[in-house]
């Protein structure tokens, strides 16, 4: 692939709307092709600074107003028809809170280089509930190591990270080490997750290890890549790494 | 713990006048919806409007919600439609400058400098926030219907197809605005950097 036929796809690679092969031909050539590379970092930071920019607005509204007008509005006709209504005693609590865990549970991962979904946000706030996802405290933790690279989405790649690990313990030129147990992602959305900057969606990113089907790995030009897709969640995971994968690695200390 | 309802049993205990149920679906979309409005309009009291009505719209049409598309599909094109009805209605009344958060003038950055980064470095929290006002500035500058595409996709995750049904337009065309969008928008930040 060259950049005449990169540029056209660059905005359906960046959503995660190419299929399987159209994907990887890109993921290479944008990992080889600094302009290209640059044309993708450019549409994530405008990403970054769109939801920033409204998120920033949207904050400063007390949401609570929108029940409050909607109600007052659909008030008589929702009591017409109040007869068939099957409201039940103590299930308010319920239904005001049952719906964040939802949404939070919910989310399908995303991301520059990953899929096309979102974390969810709790739908007040806005806010990601980190407490439900302790998969995304371990990435969190694990994200640093891929900070030097400009574009390749940090999070992801320690979860990528492991699983190419075990990748090449199958291919018995790794070490065998430590490399991270895989958590579990959340089950699938019934609602559909907030679009964020890469770098919080990526902390979705994480399919359980028995979901991935690592469709393709690629060692050359320094660089190795390896893309899975996340089947319960329609995910495209594309994740780049400097290093070469061949060369020495140190040896376990046991 | 007892199972969390899908948005299909709410649209089915709403349509019988369950107004809890209603209000679940409510409060599971509000924020989502009110912040594509508010992208499109950037004007915080017409986009809490136009929000409510959205709703209002769907609850009295809900009973003719057949669940052949996704409940957030459905209450997205009734709120990108309304908007769009909006601006046009408004096309030739300027935005009230007092409902931008971040105003055009420098004080009005300043100001907010100490709320935003408590121990942060405050050049770069003005800059940041100068470049969400110029972000905000090139929304504006699109039409409605390339703010619609770019803000379902790049906030709300939307996929083309689930767009090109909000939209009520060919994948292609989504793709094209999409583009467009992306580029009108990029050029800006890059004249301003």
């Amino acid at each position: 692939m060259n950049c005449r036929d990169a540029e056209r796809l660059l905005d359906a690679f960046f959503d995660g709307e190419l299929d399987g092969r159209l994907m990887r031909d890109a993921a290479l050539h944008v990992t080889r092709c600094k302009r290209c590379e640059s044309e993708v970092g450019d549409r994530e930071r405008l990403q970054e600074l769109l939801v920033a920019a409204v998120d920033d607005e949207v904050s400063q509204v007390d949401v609570g107003r929108v029940w409050q007008g909607v109600a007052a509005a659909i008030g008589s006709s929702a009591a017409d028809r109040g007869a068939r209504s099957r409201r039940g005693a103590g299930r308010r609590n319920g239904a005001d809170h049952g719906w964040l865990r939802l949404a939070a549970a919910s989310s399908r991962s995303t991301g520059w280089l990953i899929g096309r979904r979102a974390p969810a946000r709790t739908a007040d706030d806005g806010g990601f509930d980190e407490s439900l996802d302790p998969a995304g405290e371990w990435l969190a933790r694990e994200a640093p190591r891929s900070a030097s690279r400009s574009w390749p989405l940090a999070a992801g790649a320690a979860l990528a990270a492991s699983l190419v690990a075990a990748l090449l313990v199958g291919r018995g030129d790794a070490p065998v080490g430590d490399a991270p147990v895989v958590p579990q992602i959340a089950s699938a959305p019934t609602a559909p997750s907030r679009a964020e900057p890469a770098s919080a969606r990526m902390a979705m990113a994480k399919p359980a290890a028995s979901q991935v089907q690592v469709e393709s790995v690629d060692y050359s030009g320094g660089r190795s890549l390896a893309m899975w897709t996340e089947p319960e969640t329609d995910t495209t995971v594309i994740w780049v790494d400097d290093e070469d994968p061949t060369a020495p690695k140190p040896t376990s200390a046991r | 713990m007892s199972a969390e309802r899908t948005d299909w049993d709410l649209v089915r205990l709403a349509g019988d006048g369950d107004r809890d149920a209603f209000r679940e679906l409510v409060e599971r979309y509000q924020r989502r919806v009110l912040a594509v409005v508010m992208g499109m309009l950037h004007d915080r009291e017409a986009a809490l409007d136009v929000t409510q009505e959205t709703f209002i719209k769907a609850f009295r049409s809900i009973g003719r919600f057949k669940g052949d598309a996704s409940f957030y599909t459905w209450i997205y094109r009734i709120a990108v439609n309304l908007a769009i009805d909006y601006q046009r209605r408004e096309w030739r009344r300027p935005i009230v400058e007092n409902n931008r958060p971040f105003a055009d003038s420098n004080e009005d950055v300043l100001d907010r400098i100490g709320d935003e980064t408590p121990g942060g470095d405050p050049f770069q929290a003005a800059k940041d926030s100068e470049l969400r006002a110029r972000v905000r500035e090139a929304i504006d500058e699109l039409t409605p219907d390339h703010k619609a595409v770019i803000l379902l996709r790049e906030l709300e995750g939307l996929s083309y197809e689930e767009i090109s049904r909000v939209m009520q337009c060919s994948k292609g065309t989504v793709m094209s605005r999409l583009h467009y969008a992306r580029k009108k928008l990029q050029r800006r930040l890059k004249e301003f950097s």
